[in-house]
């Protein structure tokens, strides 16, 4: 087990330094001068120009510039936005539980109803409940996400006035961020309605982002079990004298659920990637907004350092996900 | 009282205009203690007279009987709560492909206690214990490092004792064995015959072992059922069967054996195939491969007739004295 781990773990390192490289590379594939990309300036007199250039060290052969470059990363020094002045690394880290917060949620809902979707559409196959069940995943798979938010918002916060329409909370609650997350602060806070504000103001937010990986999720569950569903050993199981509902969810759910978890693994990229959206549409706080806000103001430090951090994260879970199926599969874990 | 019973046992699949029948009008009598063989081509219904025994025809497949019962209850009668209660403790049943019917997730020990966990009570020491002396009744080397062992560590040969073990792990009164020996190899395929035949005669269970390899039904059966296309050929004692065949069928199978082939060049077979459910012919269902075929077997199905100690379904069962040697059929 510990050889698997440690093998997985190495292939983090040649895809990591991958990603540097391209964030890298940015900075110097930019319309326009990387200088007065990376100060923000423009028409300044030459004297400031060779300063800033020294200063950021463009003066020096690019590989110096990209040793110099990981070794801040190494530090944790992302740079500064032009923007707010702020070290880049500390805006993420402050923007991040909201992200994550909404992420966890979405995945949560996709997981709930995806898997047992899934599983009863594969038992049902080819009812009027299998056909439901995959059309709407198809439905929701093709939906363009920014479409799909507004649509959301249009019936259950204009028209209904069941949910409001952006943010995080009422603005009539001030609550200190002790977690970051927003339905634990809330609950801490002790304030009365401030979780149920948090929660309402979550499940729009949640709907839109999480349709897609539920729609992938489910579609994915009911093929694995299809195909579980008539290998031999379900039938020992089911000559064993076990239950039904043993036999599928215990002995045919386990075997199903290998590939569906190495699809929930890449679904957290698309959570990531939806996430820019989603939080856009609902004016949500968190990294992707931020990411998008930093584009429309060429504020290249805090771009090259959101994707840089953005896309290890999407890393360190694959490699949680490799280090679960390693878990939930033995021929995995022990053979090599 | 014999423990099964089965009148006119028959397996559909396909719809109900044009049904197929996989299994057509089985009957079959086992006692306490009686090994019994199915023999016949692949195809012939072998497998699925084990799995609708088991009760684990799955729809379309509809079962019919009008008679199937077990130690006096009646197994078409019976709520599926009350089937499942009896599937792995009372009838068990072993299959083919040992290492595909065990679960890769689960380690040995975790299979093997699950059955007995459902069927009875007991403590996890206890049956863990319990496992660990079945595991040695099969006589797998080294118990208890097997434990903890998964499906994919262990040998074909392994996996199919374990599989033996988890099907007699509740004292069944019958075990279905359907070809527990094909898919080892041929060195293994006798210590596992030999195991399953002591266990059977130390516990005193009826066997019901289904089979393509006559040389077995031979070596460990008491009676014998000839199986083709779904129908029962032939049934009866294996000595009375092997040594006079009444049906043209049996007869060729016992003349394709290598034992029966002594001194020749090359092994009598019987040319064609089974015929798939979907083209079954119509009369006797042997006709276009039998060489003593007459106009009556083209347009009309044989019943089966009682000899004594033997049931044969053909218009023209063969003599008592023609040996098995001679050829009858179109070779």
């Amino acid at each position: 087990m510990l050889g698997f781990f440690l093998r997985r773990a190495g292939l983090v390192v040649p895809t990591f330094l991958g990603i540097t490289l391209l964030v890298f590379s940015l900075i110097h594939l930019i319309p326009g001068n990387a200088v007065e990309a990376l100060s923000g300036e423009r028409g300044m007199d030459p004297a400031r120009y060779a300063r800033l250039m020294n200063e950021f060290g463009l003066d020096q052969p690019l590989y110096q510039q990209y040793l110099q470059y990981l070794w801040k990363i190494m530090q944790g020094d992302l740079g500064r936005s032009i923007i707010t002045h702020e070290p880049v690394l500390g805006e993420f880290l402050s923007l991040f539980p909201a992200t994550l917060e909404l992420s966890c949620c979405a995945m949560l809902l996709a997981l709930i109803l995806g898997l047992p979707a899934g599983v009863l559409a594969a038992l049902k196959r080819n009812t009027l409940l299998d056909y439901s069940v995959m059309g709407v995943s198809l439905t929701g798979y093709s939906m363009p996400i920014f479409w799909w938010a507004l649509l959301l918002i249009l019936l259950f916060s204009v028209t209904l006035g069941w949910t409001p329409v952006s943010g995080r909370i009422d603005i009539l609650f001030d609550l200190p961020p002790i977690t970051g997350l927003m339905l634990i602060d809330s609950l801490l806070s002790g304030e009365s309605g401030a979780f149920k504000s948090a929660l309402s103001h979550l499940i729009l937010p949640t709907i839109a982002l999480g349709t897609i990986p539920l729609a992938v999720i489910a579609r994915m569950t009911r093929s694995a079990m299809l195909e579980v569903l008539r290998e031999d050993y379900v039938r020992t199981a089911r000559a064993k004298g076990l239950s039904r509902l043993r036999v599928i969810g215990i002995h045919a759910l386990r075997n199903a659920l290998i590939p569906v978890i190495t699809v929930i693994g890449l679904q957290v990229g698309t959570l990531l990637a939806g996430a820019i959206l989603t939080e856009t549409i609902f004016s949500w706080p968190g990294v992707g907004k931020w990411l998008v806000e930093a584009i429309h103001r060429r504020d290249y430090p805090v771009v090259q350092g959101g994707i840089l951090l953005t896309a290890s994260i999407v890393i360190l879970v694959n490699l949680g996900v490799d280090i679960l199926y390693g878990i939930i599969n033995p021929r995995i874990r022990r053979s090599s | 009282m014999a423990l099964l019973e089965i009148e006119n046992l028959s397996v559909m699949f396909g719809s109900a205009s044009r049904p197929l029948r996989a299994l057509d009008g089985l009957d079959l009598c086992m006692e306490q203690g009686e090994v019994v063989g199915i023999v016949g081509e692949s195809g012939s219904g072998k497998s699925t007279a084990g799995l609708a025994l088991m009760g684990l025809i799955d729809y379309p497949g509809r079962v019919t009987a009008r008679r199937m019962s077990f130690a006096d209850r009646d197994l078409l009668m019976m709520p599926e709560s009350e089937r499942q209660t009896l599937r792995g403790k009372d009838i068990a049943m072993i299959f083919q492909d040992p290492l595909a019917s065990l679960n890769p997730c689960f380690s040995i020990a975790y299979q093997l206690e699950e059955t007995l966990r459902v069927h009875q009570a007991g403590t996890r020491a206890e049956l863990r214990s319990q496992t660990l002396a079945l595991l040695r009744l099969v006589e797998i080397p080294d118990a208890e490092q097997r434990l903890d062992a998964y499906p994919h560590q262990l040998s074909g040969g392994m996996c199919q004792r374990v599989m033996l073990a988890m099907a007699i792990a509740c004292n069944p009164r019958l075990l279905i064995a359907d070809e527990p020996t094909t898919a080892l190899d041929v060195t293994v395929q006798a210590q596992m015959l030999e195991l399953l035949t002591g266990l059977q005669k130390q516990r005193g269970m009826a066997l019901l072992l289904i089979t393509h390899d006559l040389g077995v039904v031979a070596q460990v059966a008491h009676r014998v059922v000839v199986m083709y296309a779904g129908q029962v050929m032939e049934q009866g004692r294996v000595p009375d069967i092997f040594d006079a065949p009444r049906h043209p069928y049996t007869q060729a199978l016992l003349a394709s054996l290598p034992e029966y082939n002594v001194g020749r060049k090359r092994l009598a077979t019987i040319p064609g195939n089974v015929p798939s459910q979907h083209e079954r012919p119509q009369g006797c269902v042997l006709h276009p491969r039998c060489s003593n075929a007459q106009e009556i077997c083209r347009t009309l199905v044989p019943d089966p007739a009682e000899f004594p100690n033997a049931l044969v379904r053909c218009h023209f069962p063969l003599d008592k004295t023609v040996g098995p040697c001679k050829q009858n059929l179109t070779a």
